[in-house]
């Protein structure tokens, strides 16, 4: 029987432009976790909308922003992985909750907030530390 | 259990689903898309051949429809396509059986809201966050029967717009395509007119599992023709009610 796989969930919380979709793409990247016809349908002039790579639905790409909740997929020799991005903007916040991270697995939050910019609502909304590790840039 | 029977079958599948269906009890329903024309709820397009992928969506809502059904359960998982990457493990549908992305309801943790009201139903992907590799990887751990066609086969094949179909009744090559006997296999199973097969020498559980851990190509995106009509062909075809 194969050894027990390790499974970690990640979710993106940040306000919205702040880059959530392009760090789970650029993710999905660099571990080169993405089927190459996927990779093909988002690239624009050459070059791949990582962005794109979440944001599926129609009104996504029109508005290029995440309206609900996307789930990515990538896995290591021994660990499995669920990327969860989420949206940014207000009012989407009933949407979030879905990718918040089962509280019985050994999950983390990452961050990313720009310095200049602070904390936002979206981030705020952000699920309470117990339940996370989160990390942010110094 | 349910079928959407679009005619266009693969022998092996209808072997299987007969043989697992009276060994373990369950009752089957076949709802059928050519009941569906004859009866004219839907119109053929391009023939007895032509696609009939579109035309299941409406064959079914009225199974469901007249079963009276709450919930459908059923196999999508979010890796497949990026339309399903956004849908809920439980999914309202309203009454016309149609998905609104922008209307779906909170599932925080693993709490999931089945509530509806007469007319609507939710459908079940248990197996939302499962992958490809990992659904070979629990069918190697429970020793799962699978029809046959999942493994190394020889079987009569030609190329349409980089797919390989098989030679069949319902699809045969046209001008300038050559049919050839070639080793492939099946990782979907869907309309025969429209599921491709993949050039493949795994003949078992573990060859398949090496085979697809290694694959540069999506699943659908090498075998599944209903996907390219357009970026948003999933989107737009769940809208209407499909799985």
């Amino acid at each position: 029987m194969a050894a027990r796989r390790e499974l970690l969930r990640l979710a993106t919380a940040g306000s919205v432009d702040d880059g959530k979709s392009t760090l789970i793409g650029r993710l999905m990247y660099d571990t080169d976790s993405l089927p190459l016809d996927h990779l093909e349908a988002v690239r624009r002039d050459g070059v791949p909308d990582l962005a794109a790579l979440s944001d599926g639905l129609r009104a996504e790409q029109e508005q290029g922003i995440t309206i609900d909740v996307a789930y990515r997929f990538f896995s290591t020799g021994s660990r499995s992985y669920i990327l969860a991005d989420t949206p940014g903007t207000s009012g989407t916040r009933a949407t979030c909750s879905p990718a918040r991270p089962r509280r019985t697995l050994r999950s983390c939050s990452s961050t990313r907030v720009q310095a200049y910019c602070g904390r936002h609502d979206a981030t705020r909304a952000s699920p309470p530390s117990s339940v996370f590790r989160t990390w942010s840039p110094r | 259990m349910l079928h959407v029977d679009t005619g266009h079958n693969f022998d092996e599948v209808i072997e299987f689903r007969d043989r697992r269906v009276s060994g373990a009890g369950h009752q089957l329903i076949v709802a059928s898309v050519q009941d569906s024309i004859d009866a004219g709820r839907v119109t053929e397009v391009g023939g007895p051949s032509g696609s009939r992928n579109r035309l299941q969506t409406r064959t079914l809502l009225d199974a469901l429809e007249s079963g009276r059904f709450d919930a459908a359960f059923g196999g999508a998982r979010r890796d497949e396509e990026r339309a399903r990457a956004k849908e809920r493990v439980l999914s309202f549908r309203d009454e016309f059986g149609q998905w609104d992305p922008r209307a779906q309801r909170p599932e925080p943790w693993s709490l999931y809201n089945g509530r509806i009201r007469r007319g609507e139903q939710v459908r079940v992907f248990p197996l939302s966050n499962w992958t490809e590799v990992d659904v070979w990887r629990y069918i190697a751990l429970e020793n799962l029967e699978l029809p046959s066609i999942y493994f190394a086969h020889r079987r009569e094949v030609f190329e349409r717009d980089g797919i390989l179909l098989a030679t069949s009744r319902y699809t045969e090559p046209g001008d300038g395509e050559t049919a050839r006997v070639e080793t492939v296999r099946y990782r979907t199973v869907g309309d025969l007119t429209i599921t491709g097969a993949v050039r493949s020498d795994a003949a078992d559980i573990d060859a398949v599992i090496a085979e697809i851990s290694a694959a540069t190509v999506s699943e659908r995106g090498e075998t599944r023709a209903d996907d390219r009509t357009s970026a948003a062909a999933m989107e737009d075809r769940k809208r209407e009610g499909y799985f």
